[in-house]
């Protein structure tokens, strides 16, 4: 594998067993993270972006579950040089628990719903050391406070007394980044972090993010519909489209040459805060097909402009390359 | 605009001004203040000033957006003008079709049905404000019903044409909500709203909770039926890019006060209150080549319960000076059209975003 590459996912298959079907929430989706860079994925609700990072941690919410597909995980540190398959692992494996919290830890969208409420945040933010470093449990208070400070929270002395629901919803996003940092993990994985917060107050959480990735050299992957935090955030993005990766490229060459018809429309389709035509905006027609009767061939051929009968209909298009790092999933490109 | 001085006005005087559009609604110093109530007696220890004195005017026709992050009473001042929620103090002068100029703040039950049939309301959240246990007809149907427009054969037609009208077919008629996307719900609000042909709606968040795709066709829908019915909007809304889009003047608000208002373009280009330039400079913009742009605000938005002396922005404004922490500006006209509440602001040089034509 190379050497700089830190999660590796190919054909990632994870499934939904409902009473009316199976959603294939994933649906061979293949992405690779680098280390200490920021990977961006971008979709729609539905398109299998959370589900991906959910089973990246084993943590697929029942009736779901990973059917195929392998999540490498390499590790190097001094002598230790060695790749899991994670896809491989059971979800109580110790092992697992183990890569859990101190080697991919995740921030959520909603910070209230991911701290207990009746614990303080001190108490849980010394719960990862007790957990993983029991040996080392000592240091933890000191440790504790020194997150706090660095991740920006006011006060900390007082405040790692205190209780999630008695912080501010900008402080408490601090306290959670604090948690998933406590113990240096590899990869950081922020599904949706700042999507509840005020601008001003996304702005402080992203710029905090970036600042802790350069103290730690960790990788981020940042999970968000949201465009505009994508070119903020991300080196790298895949895009997402009813669990598949439909393209994946450096952030420049999704920006200003993005080759998939979806991505391309999806770009048209926001308003910018720098134009104002009057104008109508270009929509997508029609919605994203029920995930429980996905079309056969591409996902995407009942709202595409480019939709080629008797072709994009019937075959699942495979990755093409365009560029070093740049490779879409589109009949349009393929020879 | 200043309230002491809108608050005297005759707004039917006003009308027909040279250069100025018709005024079709007018705020004057509008407050709602929620009680605070503790202990065993509910005794009310404070109040929260969701909105303190905001006074605005719409021009029939336009859009007229409402900015601001959470707590700065934005939705608070749309439902008040509504009466969905009784306003605490402060005039809404409405030149409603039938009624005429009234005082929508003091309006009789009676009077206030009248006005409630030419004024709507479109929500944030197309999951909670669709009664799942009704079918479109019904749900479609039921200000039609409630207002007593025509019989059953009637209103099944009028909803089979609204249906169509937002886009949806008509053939759905006898379905229920749960059969369809975050984006057509909305589109059923939509239909919903206008079923009784309103003059006014004001539009509470409309596209937030849809995906990007889907709030370009919703954003295009409401533009569509404006220009085919005329209707007037108020359209609150926290993302500043969608409110640049749509929106011909814009108002700022921040902890349950207005504190700059003017057309969208002057708006965005060349903000006048710091608050507005912070705002603007927080926008992820979706370039890469913006990185870093962002300017960023330090510490928290005010407590509307116990709001900071002054103006309520100077803990957090990079320009305060002594004056900020201890008197209050007015909302001053500086510019036509352009009103915005701060000592500073003839001297500072703000930062806008540069529009591209």
């Amino acid at each position: 594998m190379d050497p700089g590459i830190l999660i590796d996912i190919q054909k990632l298959h994870t499934n939904f067993y409902l009473r009316e079907g199976v959603v294939k929430a994933v649906n061979g989706a293949s992405l690779t993270i680098a280390k200490g860079r920021t990977l961006g994925v971008v979709g729609e609700s539905g398109c299998g972006k959370s589900v991906t990072a959910q089973s990246i941690l084993q943590i697929v919410p029942r009736p779901g579950r990973i059917e195929s597909g392998d999540i490498l995980l390499h590790i190097a540190e001094g002598d230790l040089d060695e790749t899991i398959n994670i896809a491989d692992l059971n979800p109580g494996d110790p092992l697992m628990r183990d890569i859990r919290g101190s080697r991919i830890s995740m921030i959520f969208q909603e910070p209230m719903t991911s701290f207990s409420p009746v614990h303080t945040v001190g108490n849980q933010l010394e719960e990862t050391i007790k957990l993983h470093q029991p040996d080392r449990r000592e240091e933890a208070p000191a440790r504790v406070l020194d997150m706090l400070r660095r991740v920006g929270i006011a006060n900390p002395e007082r405040n790692v007394e205190s209780y999630p629901h008695q912080l501010s919803g900008g402080m408490r996003q601090r306290a959670m980044v604090a948690m998933a940092l406590m113990l240096e993990p590899s990869l950081l994985i922020a599904d949706e972090p700042t999507t509840a917060l005020d601008v001003t107050t996304e702005a402080q959480i992203l710029a905090l993010m970036r600042d802790m990735q350069s103290q730690l050299h960790m990788a981020i992957m940042f999970i968000t519909h949201d465009l505009g935090v994508i070119a903020e955030m991300a080196d790298d993005v895949a895009v997402m489209y009813l669990g598949r990766v439909v393209e994946k490229a450096p952030v420049r060459a999704i920006f200003h040459s993005p080759k998939h018809p979806y991505l391309q429309a999806l770009l048209e389709s926001i308003p910018r805060i720098q134009k104002r035509t009057g104008a109508r905006l270009k929509a997508i027609e029609g919605v994203v097909p029920n995930p429980l009767d996905v079309p056969p061939g591409c996902p995407f051929h009942l709202r595409c402009p480019d939709f080629m009968p008797g072709v994009c209909d019937e075959v699942v298009p495979t990755d093409t390359t365009i560029d070093e790092g740049h490779s879409v999933a589109c009949h349009l490109y393929t020879d | 605009m200043d309230s002491h001085d809108l608050g005297e006005l005759d707004p039917r005087q006003e009308t027909g001004q040279a250069g100025q559009a018709e005024d079709l609604l007018k705020v004057v110093d509008l407050c709602k203040h929620f009680p605070i109530q503790a202990g065993f007696w509910r005794r009310i220890v404070g109040h929260v000033r969701a909105v303190d004195g905001v006074s605005f005017a719409l021009h029939r026709g336009e859009t007229f957006g409402l900015v601001g992050e959470s707590g700065c009473g934005k939705t608070t001042t749309g439902r008040s003008i509504l009466r969905a929620i009784e306003p605490t103090s402060g005039q809404i002068l409405f030149n409603d079709q039938e009624l005429g100029w009234v005082d929508v703040a003091t309006l009789d039950e009676g009077d206030l049905r009248v006005f409630r049939r030419h004024t709507q309301m479109v929500f944030q959240d197309p999951y909670s404000s669709l009664n799942p246990r009704m079918t479109l007809l019904e749900l479609i149907g039921e200000p039609l019903l409630n207002n007593g427009v025509g019989d059953a054969a009637a209103r099944t037609e009028r909803v089979a044409e609204l249906l169509s009208l937002v886009g949806l077919r008509p053939e759905y008629i006898r379905r229920y909500p749960h059969a369809f996307s975050g984006g057509q719900r909305q589109r059923v609000g939509i239909a919903r709203a206008l079923a009784l042909n309103p003059q006014f709606v004001v539009c509470d968040e409309p596209v937030s909770a849809l995906d990007v795709s889907i709030q370009a066709q919703t954003l295009n829908l409401l533009q569509d039926l404006q220009e085919a019915f005329g209707l007037t909007y108020l359209f609150v809304a926290h993302q500043l890019n969608v409110v640049a889009h749509i929106c011909d003047r814009v108002g700022v608000m921040y902890v349950g006060k207005l504190v700059e208002v003017a057309d969208t373009e002057t708006l965005y280009s060349s903000p006048l209150h710091p608050y507005t330039e912070a705002l603007l400079g927080a926008v992820p913009h979706p370039d890469p080549d913006y990185r870093g742009h962002r300017t960023l605000l330090a510490g928290e938005i005010a407590n509307p319960a116990s709001p900071p002396s002054g103006c309520y922005f100077h803990p957090r404004c990079p320009y305060a000076v002594d004056e900020c922490s201890h008197e209050e500006p007015e909302l001053r006209e500086l510019q036509p059209g352009h009103f915005v509440k701060c000592h500073l602001a003839e001297e500072l040089q703000l930062v806008g975003v540069d529009l591209e034509v």
